[in-house]
């Protein structure tokens, strides 16, 4: 048995440890499994790691985590063994600078960091890419969800309203994990080869974003196309006020059609981002919206060295991003109809990041 | 049954409380600037709640000096030459956010 450094207690019961997980505030509010210690060394000896090995420093209080105490949340939150490897790199992911975790959870913003997990490990493991993937019925979504909202809460101490200062919340904070719907086409990669992943890898990207909004668009390419435009330039969004990342998630009926259509993934990336813009001088009526100081026309000039909104030639269409593939596009969800989603961002201020998963060897 | 810790016992955090002043007499006040304000002609000045703040301790004490700074985003921490620079002065006031 492992020497483990974490302290441990003695509880009577499964209840008896709930009581106790409540009071010492170790969970948000979900119910949590026991961290047994044979639980716990179950985990250590499948990933064969050291748990004293550490992993990163959690934002906001700055909580070490190490590989026991990721353990021990995974555990928590229902993990079997061969999950903890996705939630690794999904906490690994979730630290890198770039993705600024210490905003996105203490913003008042109601985003939460969305893994999405894609290649071999989706079917390998169980995970829920089909119906119902944003909520309900598969243990390893939900699971992996929870282990990474633990460790935020555990180690990285966001509490709603002490550290987290969202004002609504979300339902997408108890747990926000979906899968890749690989359906094979080659013209549509999943998203970790887009981004320069293998096939046959496993990956997490993690991306800030509100729950997702649905988009009904039945009827033909024309429809999905002037649909998801639609609902990407929704006033109120953080992206306009701070262009930045937003995901489009299209379902496999949508996909097939589309592909049929002559649309290939990169295809429809690029019709999203010329569809999908701001115009400017309508915006112009309403009053403050152009112009001010927390306003479309001062952020988007803001960001990595863009043009100004002065400089663009046709202030009929400003682009939502500055590059197509900034609208990251994630094939999931079930058969059944013409349904699709946008998961607005939090704007420039974090990016999406992915991670190779790493299971022993 | 026995059961592990799930939390921090392990922190990188100083959570010290720093010296506390006994005036603002004689200090250089910091404002680390979350926001600030842009004036028509693209100037870039302190947030307008943060100015007014500044205003009445000014008023208030002899304020020996003032260190501004403006976080080149909002939502990130500033970077770390900024907080070794605003540290120079003898307390900071850091907001606002929204």
């Amino acid at each position: 048995m492992t020497k483990f450094h974490s302290k441990a207690f003695d509880v009577k019961d499964s209840w008896d440890w709930l009581d106790m997980a409540y009071e010492n505030g170790w969970t948000d509010g979900v119910p949590v499994a026991p961290p047994t210690t044979e639980r716990v060394q179950a985990v250590i000896d499948y990933l064969r790691r050291d748990p004293a090995e550490e992993i990163g420093v959690v934002p906001p209080m700055d909580g070490l985590a190490t590989v026991e105490k990721v353990a021990i949340n995974c555990v928590m939150a229902g993990c079997k063994p061969e999950y903890v490897p996705v939630v690794l790199a999904g906490l690994e992911a979730s630290l890198d600078p770039a993705f600024n975790l210490n905003g996105n959870l203490s913003t008042t913003n109601p985003c939460a960091p969305l893994a999405v997990v894609g290649g071999p490990a989706v079917k390998k493991l169980g995970f829920n890419a089909g119906d119902g993937v944003f909520g309900g019925g598969a243990r390893a979504n939900a699971a992996v969800g929870r282990a990474l909202r633990l460790l935020y809460w555990n180690l990285g101490g966001a509490i709603p309203g002490v550290t987290a200062k969202s004002t609504l919340g979300s339902p997408a904070k108890y747990a926000y994990c979906i899968a890749e719907n690989d359906i094979g086409l080659p013209s549509w990669e999943p998203l970790h080869v887009e981004r320069g992943f293998e096939s046959d890898d496993s990956v997490v990207t993690m991306f800030a974003c509100d729950a997702p909004h649905s988009v009904y668009c039945a009827g033909g390419v024309e429809r999905i196309l002037s649909y998801f435009a639609t609902r990407l330039t929704i006033l109120g969004t953080l992206h306009f006020h701070r262009a930045g990342e937003i995901l489009a998630v299209v379902t496999p009926r949508v996909v097939r059609l589309l592909e049929q259509e002559g649309y290939s993934k990169r295809k429809f990336h690029e019709a999203l981002y010329e569809r999908a813009r701001w115009d400017l001088e309508a915006l112009s009526q309403l009053p403050g919206v152009v112009g001010g100081d927390d306003y479309l026309g001062q952020w988007w000039g803001d960001i990595h060295g863009a043009p100004s909104v002065d400089s663009m030639p046709d202030k009929r269409r400003l682009p939502l991003v500055q590059r197509p593939e900034e609208i990251l596009v994630v094939v999931s969800g079930g058969d059944g109809q013409w349904w699709g989603a946008v998961c607005p961002g939090w704007g420039n201020l974090s990016q999406s990041v992915s991670r190779r998963i790493v299971f022993p060897g | 049954m026995r059961v592990l810790h799930p939390g921090r016992e392990e922190t990188r955090h100083d959570t010290r409380m720093a010296p506390r002043l006994r005036s603002l007499d004689g200090v250089v006040l910091g404002f680390l600037d979350n926001i600030g304000y842009t004036h028509s002609d693209g100037r870039r000045d302190m947030y307008p709640l943060m100015a007014e703040v500044k205003r009445v301790l000014e008023q208030r004490y002899r304020i020996k000096g003032v260190l501004w700074r403006l976080k080149p985003l909002k939502g990130q921490v500033a970077p770390p030459e900024m907080i070794k620079e605003v540290a120079q002065a003898d307390a900071v006031i850091n907001g606002i956010c929204l």
